[in-house]
Order: structure tokens, then C-alpha cells, then sequence
């Protein structure tokens, strides 16, 4: 029934977007329980999902459960990645997090850095954003720092507050899909991406809908798009 | 995550739900909180303390194991301190932090302390590998609790000073080692004098062989040591080379991604090691290392895919104590989800729990992509619920219930109330299932009764939380909401009656309540009060609301009301209280109007909790009883533009005002009115038009 709706709802603007196959792509999501493809050979970038931050500890406060491979060589340059459900971490998260940046390393790796990808409504962005800068701060120089943003941030809020996270942030990924569907009216928020004033990319899903506004790849913060891969 | 997408761990966003704001958050995860009890949809956020498809798999195999096992949710879960959230449905963190099991910390660095003492070493400044839950690697052992037993064997054996420091040393120098050529060489040489020495140095060698991942000298050096004189030795030896054959038989079963390729799993000698490590279990059942080598038989099942010999074990594991498991009970249920639960085909399971949490999960709508469970296939269940036949009874009533949408069937297959409570877990969810029934029936009184009998019967907290939710909502839909509150009333739920107040009562119960209330409480009814004394209209009482119940301190969520106004800006708006007694004396005044609206954009009060109404189907839902309009924002401008009487700077702060509602993405930000870009383009034109001297027509240079 809700499938049917999204379809439906993607018609009009389906005719004019293309369908996102990963084989354009170079830098892809790597989830938990999705089987690796042939394409990710291919990979300059690959995010591997690492683990989860759930408020499950004592006191509900947060513990890390990891998830996806253990540390081996790969080709691609990596960002680990970290779904988190809380903001609420005890001290003992970050330097779990760079023992295993460290692991990766020690298999010759290039790992850039962690990323965050935390769903949080424009409305509790600025809390999103000191929790940020202490992790920020809590991060040796040699590892980065990267988001997962979502399309909708800034649509009611303060529009561009982001941009004032430059100097915590070394990238935002804007997902421009919600579950396995790229979101129907993604062109609406669009222009409001391409004023982004940090390196930013665009997160797509594999198999779902794209059209790439001009002013969106021209800007010179643009760094290309990452394709979330999915089980056939 | 195993509700809308069961293949893909929680993708991404849950977009939606942070649009729609939570009037309930009670975390980071924006929960937004259903309140009801007859449910379909599966979400993170609403679990049930009864057998219900709309809970996570994960709730609903905590339930079934205290219908198996009688192991009751704890009470911890229904003590929450939000008075604005619900306690039925919890969400699913909710239970896990309840029922956080907490070892008392050791502190083993201490521990080896005094073990190096007599030694002449100590820790100093010991670096040990750091590793988070759950992430998978045989290095996991190399810890401070191995370095110290292997220690503490070495003095009970009677080795002498020299060689044990050595040897010492040597073990806490391995403990960075995890991968091939880490670690550093052993020394050996000094050890030839001592030759009692030499099972623990080849205990060390074969150990370092392990964690480096050279498995054929770790074999070999293990097996050396099975028969030896030194019990320590021999027992861990035992175990350990367990641990080294399914190292062996998953050795290439897992891609660089960390993908299971089962046909990769070399079964042979996964059969070897689940040979060796039910050898060792058999010969130390008290073996310290017993609920380690029963909870790798999973692993090795799992490799296997002998989902048959997985599913028995969580059967052997749900039956015991801390100790002899390898895992909390949170996490053998997490384990238990992602293992078992969705990789079994559906015609293998026969555990009554297994099947049960699956039978439950095909009975979703909308969203599940399972195939649904049919009838016949569900009757051929039966023969594996002889021990459990009234689980099955209830899953039958239920798959009548949500399955086939009959709740006459339902009721005539549900047993009849008992008498006296209380009520374990599937006599609960047989209860609920037979009240919703009554509900779905339209037998409002018959159910009303049975909700108040099961509150009775209650066994805990939750379940009286639940049953108080139950009547609560037949109160509110039958018209009976003053039964609610009424002096012998049943329903003594805070997050239950602010609920009712918040949405539903006029202003007289309210006030009523405010007179009894305190703390959190008396905050939100008060500021219910005032919002709609306000929003609605009623600007007299305002005044007296606020003076009577008064006073609106700064820190709190009270603070709104407190507005001092703005003189300062380009349009002038006095403090709330001038502005309420303005509009009680006249309340279409176009200026006092337009400063009502500033009050509401600027304390962002259109994502205000009150501003949303709970869905028809939850608590809270009706019509609600407080009289009057509710203010738009956007309708105050319109009258204001179309009112010929208005004053210039009105009427040009109204056009900009109303452009504005529809900055900067073109939605409207001020009511839920679908206005045309034409007009909207006309309000921008207009201002421009008739009052372009103003400062607003010069200050407004888009419109959206």
C-alpha cells in the first residue's frame, strides 16, 4: 500500500530523473547485512557502517555495538561510520572508535576519518552541532570528521547553519532518500544544498531517482556523490 | 530495525518523524509515541507489555521468554519521571536500559598487580587494545583476566622466581598482539635453566601463534599440551584449541567486507571444533571457561547454517543463570533477532518462542514485505506447541484478530477472564486481545467493564499502565471524561490523565486539575491553559489565568507567556499581558492582532506540542472540549490585508507578514493553508504597489 504511494508520488518528477546505477559511482555506503557487489571494486571512497551508538548503558546512557567487517586491507580510502541514537556518550566511546581507526591503519589502510550519521530534526540542529564540536575536539588531527545530513535541514530553521560548522566538519552528506526510496520531491530542497559553504557530497540510493540541478555540481564545495547499496 | 525494513538495518532517516516534531520526545531518537493499544504498525517507539505484532521482534521475544521461561519485564520500565510521555508503549531502549545487567566491575589491573608483586613487576603504564561490543576477533581474549590467569597458574605450580618473570613478562608483552607479525620475539634462551618452564613457554608460543593468526602452530602447540600434568594448562589448552578449529573453519567464510559466504565455511572442520568444545564442556562442566565454549557452538551453527542446532541452543541459553552464559539476555535477544530470526526458512522453525515472535511479525500491516502466514500453514504449527498449547491458542485468536480482521472470532476462541490475577504475560495478552475485540465490535460497555476488571487483575506496573490506557480511551470516546478524574477513579496514570487534560478537558476541568497538581505537572497543564486561553481566544482569562496561577517563571517552558513584547523594532508590540487585555476589550484590532501573531512566530509556537492534535485512534484523539477558534497566523494577515479600515502600517506589515509565512522553501510556515504562488506573488506586488515608501515593502525583496 505505502509502496504504491511513493511510486505514485515520484511519477511526475520520475520522468525527468534517471535511475542511480552504482556502476557511474565511485564511493559507496557499505550497511550492515548488504551483500558486497561486484561494483565496489571500483570504489575511490567506501563508508563501511562500523557500528551503532544505542542508549542502551547504564542509566541509558550510550553504548557503541559494532557492527560490519573487522579490520582487513581494502583498496578504497574508508570512513568508518557510526549510526548513533543518542548523543549521550560516556568517555569510553571515542577511544573505542580510534582503536578501530587504528586497526584499519595497521592493514595499511587510509582511513579519513569517522563519520555520524544521526537523524535529527532542524529544530535540535545547534545541540547536534556542540555535540560535534566536542567530539571534534576530542579527535586527533589526523582523523576526520564527517556527517550525514538530511535533505530537509534548514527547510524551517536557521537555513544554513552548516555552513557555520566548517571548521568541526571535513564534509556533510546530504541523503537525498529515505529507506530504500529516494525522497519524491528532493528537487524542492536542492537549490538550498548547493549554498552549502563546506565539503559536501550527495548521498544516493542505489536504484532510486536523480536528476542533478546545475548550480548543485558547479559549486566549488561539491566532492561528488555516494551511492548507499542495497540487497537486489 | 526490524520493523519497516527487516532486510536493512534503521536506513538512513526517519525524515518523517522528525518533520512531525514529538510531543513526547523522551530522548535523542525523537520518539514519537502512539497512544493506544490496538496497534498494527511496528516502530522502534511503541511497544506493548502484551503479544502484539505492532512490537519490535525484539519486545515481543523478551515477552515470550517470560511465557516460557516466567521471566517478567522489570518493573524498572514502568517507573519513568516524564510526565508527558507514556509508560505504555515504551520504547525499545526503554527496556533495554531497565534491564541493563551490571556486573560489579573488576578491577583487574589491580588484580595483576599483586600478582607481579612478589615478582618485582608491576603494570606500569600497560596499554591494553581497546574493543567495542560486539566487534568480532579472536583478540578479544588477550585481555588483563587470561594475562592473569596464566600468571596466577605459574605460582600455584611452583615455578621458580626467575622463569616466572620471564615468563611473566612475556605474557604481558603479547597482550598488543593481534595480527600477523605483532608482538614481540620470546625470549627463550634465558629459560633453559628452568625446563619446568617449558609447557608454559610452548602454552605462550602457541598463544601468540593464535592471536597473530597462524592457526597451524597454534593447533600444534595446544595439542602439545592437552595431556599435561599442569591442570591450568591442560584445560585451556583444551578449550583453546577449540577455539583455533573454528578460527580454521571460518578461515575464508567471511569476505574483506566481512560477508558470510556459507559455502566457504569449511564444514569438516567446523564439525571438529564443535566436537572439541562440547569435548571440553563434557569433561569441566564447572570448566572456567564453560560459558565461552557453549556460546561458541552458536558460531559454529551459524557458520554452519544449521539453524535447527541455533535455535536449541538459544532454547538452553534462555534456562540459565548469568554465569553460565556467555552473553546478557539483551544480548543473546539482539543475537536471537539477527541471527536466527530472519535467516531461518519458515518451514524449519519449531521452537514455540521462534515461532511465535515469526507468527506475531506476519500479522503486520501495512509495511511488512513477508509473505503473510496462511491459514493452513499456521494450523500445521500446532504439533510443535504440545508444551505451549495455550501460546498457540493465543495465536490462533490473534491471527483471527489482525490476520483475518474477524474480532468475533477472536473472542470465541480467547478464554474467558479469570477471577483472580495476576495475570502472567500470555494471560495478559489474551485479555487484551479480548478487550480490543469488544472494542472492535462496538460493545464500548462490555469492554469498559473488562478494561476495569484487568486492572484488577494486573500483575505490574506496565500492565496496569496498559489497562489504565485501555479504559482511559473507552472513558474519553464514550463521553465519560469526568469519570476520568473523578474522585474514586481508577486511573491514577500522570502521563494517562495530562494526556486527557492536555488535549481533550475544557477549561474548567483544567483548572480544576491545575488547583491539585505540582512539579512537571502543574508546568504543562498550566501552560495548556494559557496557551489556549490565548489561542482560542478567551484573552479575559488570560489575564485572570495567569494572575490566578501565576507566577510564569523564566526557566521553564512557562516563560513564553512571560513576552515583554517589542518596542524596539520596526513594529511596535506591547508585553503579553497589555496585548491580552488590548484584544479582550477589542478583539479585532488589526495592530493588537498582528502582535498576537509576532508572539507566536517569535517563541516558535507553531511547533508547539499543543499545537498538534493526537491522531483519531489515540488517546487524546477526540474533540476536544475547550470552546473556541484556534489563532492562524496567517489568517490574522488576510483579515488585516483585506480590511479597508486598517492602518497603512498595518496593512503593509500584514502583506509582509503573510509573504513571509512562506519563506524560504515556499511552505507555509504560519497554518496549514494552501495559497497559490499567485497570490502570494500578488501579497509582494501589493506591498510594493500601495506602500512602497514603507520599511517593509523596501526591506522584503523576494517572495517565495
Amino acid at each position: 500500500m505505502k509502496r504504491l504511494a511513493w511510486l505514485l508520488l515520484m511519477v511526475p518528477w520520475g520522468l525527468c530523473a534517471a535511475p542511480v546505477d552504482a556502476g557511474d559511482h565511485q564511493a559507496f555506503w557499505l550497511w550492515a547485512g548488504v551483500k558486497p557487489q561486484p561494483v565496489l571494486t571500483q570504489a575511490h571512497t567506501l563508508y563501511l557502517l562500523q557500528g551503532q551508538i544505542d542508549p542502551h548503558g547504564i542509566e541509558g546512557r550510550g553504548r557503541l555495538h559494532a557492527q560490519g567487517p573487522a579490520a582487513g586491507p581494502l583498496r578504497a580510502e574508508l570512513w568508518l561510520v557510526y549510526r548513533a541514537h543518542t548523543l549521550d556518550w560516556p568517555d569510553e566511546i571515542v577511544p573505542q572508535l580510534l582503536a578501530r581507526v587504528e586497526r584499519w591503519r595497521r592493514h595499511g589502510n587510509q582511513v579519513r576519518g569517522i563519520q555520524i550519521d544521526f537523524d535529527v530534526g532542524t529544530r535540535h540542529l545547534a545541540r547536534y552541532a556542540g555535540f560535534l564540536e566536542q567530539l571534534r575536539q576530542r579527535l586527533p588531527a589526523d582523523c576526520g570528521l564527517s556527517i550525514t545530513g538530511l535533505l530537509d535541514w534548514g527547510s524551517n530553521g536557521d537555513p544554513l547553519v552548516l555552513n557555520r560548522m566548517g571548521e568541526t566538519l571535513d564534509e556533510v552528506v546530504v541523503q537525498t532518500y529515505q529507506g530504500r526510496h529516494s525522497i519524491p520531491d528532493q528537487q524542492r530542497y536542492l537549490p538550498r544544498v548547493a549554498q552549502l559553504r563546506l565539503p559536501f557530497r550527495i548521498g544516493l540510493v542505489q536504484g532510486g531517482q536523480w536528476q542533478a540541478p546545475k548550480e548543485l555540481e558547479s559549486s566549488p564545495w561539491f566532492r561528488g556523490y555516494v551511492v548507499f547499496l542495497l540487497n537486489p | 530495525m526490524r520493523s519497516s525494513f527487516p532486510k536493512l538495518p534503521s536506513l538512513a532517516t526517519t525524515l518523517l518523524l522528525c518533520l512531525a516534531g514529538s510531543a513526547s520526545a523522551s530522548s535523542d531518537f525523537g520518539c514519537s509515541s502512539e497512544w493506544k493499544v490496538d496497534a498494527e504498525q511496528p516502530s522502534l517507539c511503541n511497544n506493548w507489555p502484551f503479544l502484539s505484532p505492532a512490537n519490535d521482534s525484539r519486545v515481543n521475544i523478551r515477552l515470550l521468554l517470560d511465557v516460557v521461561t516466567e521471566l517478567p519485564l522489570s518493573e524498572k520500565l514502568a517507573q519513568g519521571d516524564e510526565p508527558l510521555a507514556p509508560l505504555v508503549p515504551f520504547d525499545l531502549y526503554a527496556l533495554h536500559a531497565a534491564e541493563a545487567e551490571t556486573a560489579a566491575p573488576r578491577d583487574h589491573a589491580a588484580e595483576l598487580d599483586a600478582l607481579l608483586a612478589p615478582l618485582d613487576l608491576n603494570t606500569g603504564d600497560l596499554a591494553l587494545q581497546v574493543f567495542a561490543e560486539d566487534e568480532g576477533t579472536r583478540c578479544r581474549s588477550n585481555d588483563l583476566p587470561s594475562a592473569n590467569a596464566f600468571i596466577a597458574a605459574m605460582a600455584q605450580d611452583g615455578l621458580p622466581l626467575d622463569a616466572r618473570r620471564i615468563l611473566a613478562r612475556q605474557r604481558m608483552s603479547l597482550l598488543l598482539t593481534c595480527g600477523p607479525g605483532e608482538g614481540s620475539a620470546l625470549e627463550t634462551a634465558e629459560l633453559a635453566e628452568a625446563p619446568e618452564a617449558a609447557p608454559f613457554l610452548r602454552y605462550l608460543k602457541a598463544a601468540e601463534a593464535f592471536y597473530q593468526g597462524d592457526l597451524a602452530e597454534a593447533t600444534d602447540g595446544f595439542a602439545s599440551l592437552h595431556d599435561s600434568p599442569q591442570p591450568w594448562l591442560r584445560e585451556t589448552s583444551r578449550y583453546l584449541s577449540g577455539r583455533v578449529l573454528l578460527n580454521v573453519a571460518q578461515e575464508g567464510a567471511l569476505d574483506e567486507y566481512g560477508y558470510l559466504e556459507p559455502q566457504q565455511v569449511d564444514a569438516s572442520r567446523a564439525d571438529a571444533a564443535v566436537e572439541a568444545l562440547q569435548a571440553y564442556l563434557i569433561e569441566y562442566p564447572e570448566g572456567q571457561y564453560f560459558a565461552s565454549a557453549r556460546g561458541l557452538l552458536r558460531k559454529l551453527h551459524w557458520l554452519k547454517l544449521d539453524h535447527q542446532a541455533l535455535a536449541a541452543e538459544f532454547v538452553w541459553q534462555w534456562q540459565q543463570p548469568a554465569q553460565r552464559r556467555n552473553r546478557s539476555f539483551r544480548q543473546l535477544i539482539d543475537e536471537f533477532d539477527d541471527k536466527l530470526l530472519f535467516s531461518i526458512p519458515s518451514d524449519q522453525a519449531q521452537d514455540p518462542l521462534l515461532l511465535g515472535v515469526l507468527d506475531l511479525m506476519a500479522l503486520r500491516r501495512p509495511w511488512d514485505e513477508r509473505e503473510r502466514l496462511p491459514r493452513e500453514r499456521f494450523e500445521q504449527q500446532k504439533r510443535f506447541f504440545m508444551e505451549q498449547p495455550g501460546l498457540y491458542r493465543y495465536l490462533d485468536a490473534a491471527h483471527q484478530f489482525y490476520g483475518e480482521q474477524n474480532p468475533a472470532a477472536a473472542l470465541a476462541i480467547l478464554p474467558a477472564r479469570p477471577q483472580s490475577g495476576p495475570l502472567g504475560t500470555l494471560a495478559f495478552s489474551e485479555q487484551t486481545l479480548r478487550g480490543l475485540a469488544l472494542e472492535r465490535l462496538g460493545q464500548r460497555e462490555q469492554a469498559r467493564e473488562h478494561w476495569r476488571a484487568l486492572l484488577d487483575l494486573s500483575r505490574d506496573g506496565l500492565q496496569r499502565e496498559q489497562s489504565q490506557l485501555a479504559l482511559a480511551m473507552n472513558l474519553e470516546r464514550s463521553e465519560r471524561l469526568a469519570e476520568v478524574f473523578a474522585a474514586d477513579s481508577p486511573i491514577d496514570s500522570q502521563p494517562i490523565r495530562l494526556q486527557l487534560l492536555r488535549y481533550v478537558a475544557g477549561p474548567a476541568l483544567l483548572r480544576e486539575e491545575l488547583r491539585r497538581s505540582g512539579g512537571k505537572a502543574r508546568e504543562a497543564l498550566l501552560y495548556a491553559l494559557l496557551y489556549k486561553d490565548l489561542l482560542r481566544g478567551h484573552y479575559a482569562d488570560f489575564v485572570s489565568d495567569s494572575a490566578a496561577f501565576g507566577p510564569l517563571p523564566a526557566d521553564s517552558s512557562l516563560a513564553v507567556f512571560a513576552w515583554s513584547g517589542d518596542t524596539r523594532g520596526a513594529y511596535s508590540c506591547p508585553d503579553l499581558q497589555q496585548l491580552a487585555k488590548q484584544l479582550a476589550a477589542e478583539p479585532e484590532n488589526a495592530g493588537a492582532r498582528l502582535c498576537l501573531g509576532d508572539w507566536v512566530r517569535t517563541n516558535d509556537l507553531r511547533y508547539s506540542p499543543l499545537a498538534e492534535r493526537p491522531a483519531g485512534d489515540e488517546l487524546g484523539g477526540s474533540a476536544e472540549l475547550f470552546p473556541g477558534q484556534g489563532f492562524s497566523r496567517l489568517q490574522a494577515y488576510q483579515a488585516v490585508i483585506a480590511s479597508p479600515d486598517a492602518a497603512a502600517q498595518d496593512r503593509a506589515y500584514a502583506l509582509y507578514r503573510a509573504v513571509y509565512c512562506f519563506a524560504p522553501g515556499g511552505n507555509n510556515d504560519c497554518d496549514a493553508q494552501e495559497i497559490a504562488p499567485e497570490q502570494r506573488k500578488e501579497w509582494f506586488h501589493q506591498l510594493k504597489r500601495e506602500y512602497p515608501q514603507s520599511h517593509w515593502a523596501q526591506s522584503l525583496k523576494y517572495y517565495w
